[in-house]
């Protein structure tokens, strides 16, 4: 059965492109742009890999990270931050939310999923 | 009025005769001048009247000749008070010459009966001039043990009518008495002279002083130590618009701001205890009741003894409302420029995320097209097209990290943080990360790094961005078949990595403005290559902030050769002022004419 990765992302291309090629090669997705929807979610489908968008309305992805990463029960689900922030000191603070990888926006596409292999166990 | 200039003419050629220790009041000097002029001339006198009366009268040669020398023995008095500026005792050794003369006379001419006996008057008399009591009471003692020994020698028969002069005595003792007179007169008009001329020099300095004291547009006051003041120069006017005798006591307190009254006091009692202090502190002017007149001032507190050797603080009271105002002023620019740099990062974070999210778009779906993940392309053109999107999106990326970084080196949070590394495989590294792009370009890239290199001690980040932005210009600004050389090697206790290339070069007329933002030596629309002239102002910035220097050596058509000078340990004062970094002059062009 295909692996699902959920996509938090508040943006409608990024989204699109980042479903596009995860379905391309061979993931199912699920998708939203809300940090607190995301949660549900990632409760009720237990995606085996969360797409983290930082910059969120409302709630920040790393304040998402943080709530994932203190639930005992989800904890163990990676999640890889993909951001346009890219001041120094910014991926340092992704990694030390909780976040297990960090993808820089613009992405290369086969970095993209070279990521996405490692992180979700396909390599 | 030519009387007048004879005696001055006098009184200026004894002036150098008065000793050094009084020349600075003038009342003194006139004292001392009138002392030892007046002594000089008649011991001078004295010594020229020897000869004449011996002339005279030769029977009576030894009485004469011994009285005159007594009376010049004035010369040696003079010349004491002028050595040693000690007035009272030249009064005192005067008072003793003439009481001896008188003695002498009187003892020769009859005793107590002598019309020499009206001179014993005269050294108190005289010694009046000095000005000082103890001085005449000195005289007056000297002179009436003369007169005691006289009257002691005359009852023993020691007195002699050996040389009585022809005549009656009563007209003997008429000229004596005429003389006396004569001689007292001349003294009360040397006093009255001297008391006018005192009473005027104290006139003319209290004058002085008061024109100081008004003119002075700083407040002088004298505190005593519970801080009280006890007095206020004219200066309280013009400084607060009150009278000197509105500040006395408590009034000066009572006009300092209630808030600055612990420090106003404070400064007092360091003041007392510790000899100085300074404060700044709000005071009102004008009208107690007016609330609005506030002015900054600056007191200046000395610790003094007063007349009575009582403890006293003098305070020079500045207005400096102006130079606070300025201060105010400076620290709202401060205050401006902070929250303008503020703004400005907070800007470039924005400008950076905004950009970088459609960029993500741009490069990640033609990326998908040049990968043909969903199917080949019908027309090579289309495949050619999609490639040029994903090459334009990844320059435009270039440009706003370029922007980024070069904004960061500008306002100085661009962190610098070395650390010991080998700039040998560094310097590989981006070699092969350039070498897609070399092969692109039909450019040869090679490295020549000097053998046995210490490490450098830099920020590793920076180092890797200046080798690649040298490396990718060089490659830009070659032609096909065209070959560039990164090479690194020591130079004194400097590390020199130099990239060279045989491509277009630059003309000597651009050299000064290459490194410029956005600056291609090349303008017009013919710009061969792509770029904004960002990626070499990055260097330039970059290597200043390891105070470092960048060199350009080109020559037009043959190539370029840009070497970059880092020392080997970060010195302290690298941290470069922002306004400087990107200085054209941190740059140091060398041109060969073409």
């Amino acid at each position: 059965m295909a692996k699902t990765v959920l996509i938090v992302e508040d943006n409608e291309l990024n989204m699109k492109l980042f479903h596009d090629l995860l379905e391309a090669h061979g993931y199912r997705t699920i998708q939203t742009r809300n940090g607190i929807e995301a949660l549900d979610l990632v409760r009720t489908h237990r995606p085996d890999l969360i797409l983290m968008d930082i910059q969120l309305p409302e709630v920040s992805g790393l304040e998402v990270t943080k709530w994932l990463k203190e639930d005992d029960e989800l904890r163990s689900i990676p999640v890889v931050a993909v951001t346009a922030f890219a001041m120094k000191g910014d991926e340092e603070r992704i990694r030390q939310g909780g976040c297990e990888a960090y993808i820089s926006k613009p992405i290369s596409v086969s970095k993209f999923i070279e990521t996405v292999r490692t992180y979700i166990g396909d390599q | 009025m030519r009387n007048c200039e004879i005696r001055a003419a006098l009184e200026r050629s004894f002036d150098h005769l008065v000793h050094s220790s009084v020349v600075d009041d003038p009342v003194e000097v006139d004292r001392h001048r009138g002392f030892i002029g007046s002594h000089l001339v008649s011991g001078f006198s004295a010594f020229g009247l020897i000869p004449p009366a011996l002339a005279v009268d030769p029977s009576s040669a030894g009485f004469t000749a011994t009285a005159l020398s007594i009376l010049g023995l004035e010369i040696l008095v003079a010349l004491f008070v002028s050595r040693t500026g000690r007035l009272a005792q030249g009064y005192l050794l005067s008072a003793a010459i003439l009481t001896t003369l008188a003695v002498w006379v009187a003892l020769h001419t009859g005793g107590l009966g002598s019309f020499a006996v009206v001179w014993f008057a005269i050294a108190p008399i005289e010694a009046a001039l000095s000005g000082r009591r103890s001085t005449v009471a000195g005289a007056a003692l000297i002179s009436g043990a003369g007169f005691l020994l006289t009257i002691f020698l005359t009852a023993t028969g020691g007195a002699s009518q050996a040389f009585a002069f022809a005549g009656d005595s009563t007209t003997m003792n008429f000229l004596a008495c005429v003389v006396a007179l004569g001689y007292a007169s001349g003294v009360a008009i040397g006093i009255e002279r001297r008391e006018r001329a005192t009473s005027l020099s104290i006139a003319r300095q209290e004058q002085r002083y008061r024109l100081l004291a008004e003119a002075m547009s700083d407040l002088v006051t004298c505190h005593n130590p519970s801080g009280d003041v006890t007095f206020a120069s004219p200066a309280a006017m013009r400084l607060l618009s009150v009278r000197p005798s509105d500040l006395i006591a408590e009034g000066l307190f009572r006009r300092v701001h209630i808030g600055d009254r612990p420090a106003y006091l404070s400064a007092i009692s360091v003041a007392l205890h510790q000899g100085a202090a300074r404060v700044e502190y709000r005071l009102r002017c004008g009208d107690e009741q007016d609330t609005d007149g506030w002015i900054w001032v600056e007191s200046h507190m000395r610790h003094l003894a007063d007349e009575q050797g009582d403890d006293a603080v003098v305070t020079v009271t500045r207005d400096i409302s102006e130079r606070k105002q300025h201060e105010a002023e400076l620290e709202t620019l401060r205050a401006d420029s902070e929250a303008a740099n503020l703004a400005k990062t907070r800007f470039l974070a924005n400008m950076s995320h905004e950009l970088r999210t459609p960029l993500n778009a741009i490069i990640g779906f033609s990326d998908i097209l040049n990968q043909e993940l969903f199917g080949k392309f019908e027309f090579d053109r289309q495949r050619e097209y999609s490639g040029l999107i994903k090459e334009s999106g990844e320059h435009l990326l270039q440009v706003v990290n370029d922007i980024l970084d070069l904004s960061k080196i500008e306002c100085g949070s661009f962190d610098v943080n070395p650390e010991a590394f080998r700039v040998g495989p560094l310097v590989d590294r981006c070699r092969q990360m350039m070498a897609p792009q070399a092969e692109k370009a039909g450019v040869i890239l090679t490295s020549e790094i000097e053998p046995n290199l210490p490490e450098l001690v830099a920020d590793p980040r920076a180092c890797r961005q200046i080798v690649l932005n040298l490396l990718s210009n060089a490659v830009k600004f070659s032609n096909r078949g065209g070959h560039v050389i990164c090479s690194v090697r020591r130079q004194g206790r400097r590390m020199a990595i130099a990239v060279r290339d045989n491509g277009i070069g630059i003309a000597e007329k651009d050299l000064c403005r290459v490194g410029s933002p956005f600056f291609q030596a090349e303008t017009g629309y013919d710009r061969k290559q792509a770029g904004t002239g960002l990626g070499l102002s990055v260097v330039k910035g970059l290597v200043a902030l390891h105070g470092g220097q960048v060199m350009i050596d080109s020559d037009l058509g043959k190539g370029t050769t840009v070497t970059v000078l880092l020392p080997m340990q970060p010195s302290r004062d690298s941290a470069e002022p922002i306004s400087r970094v990107l200085d054209v002059d941190q740059i140091q062009r060398v041109a060969r004419r073409a």
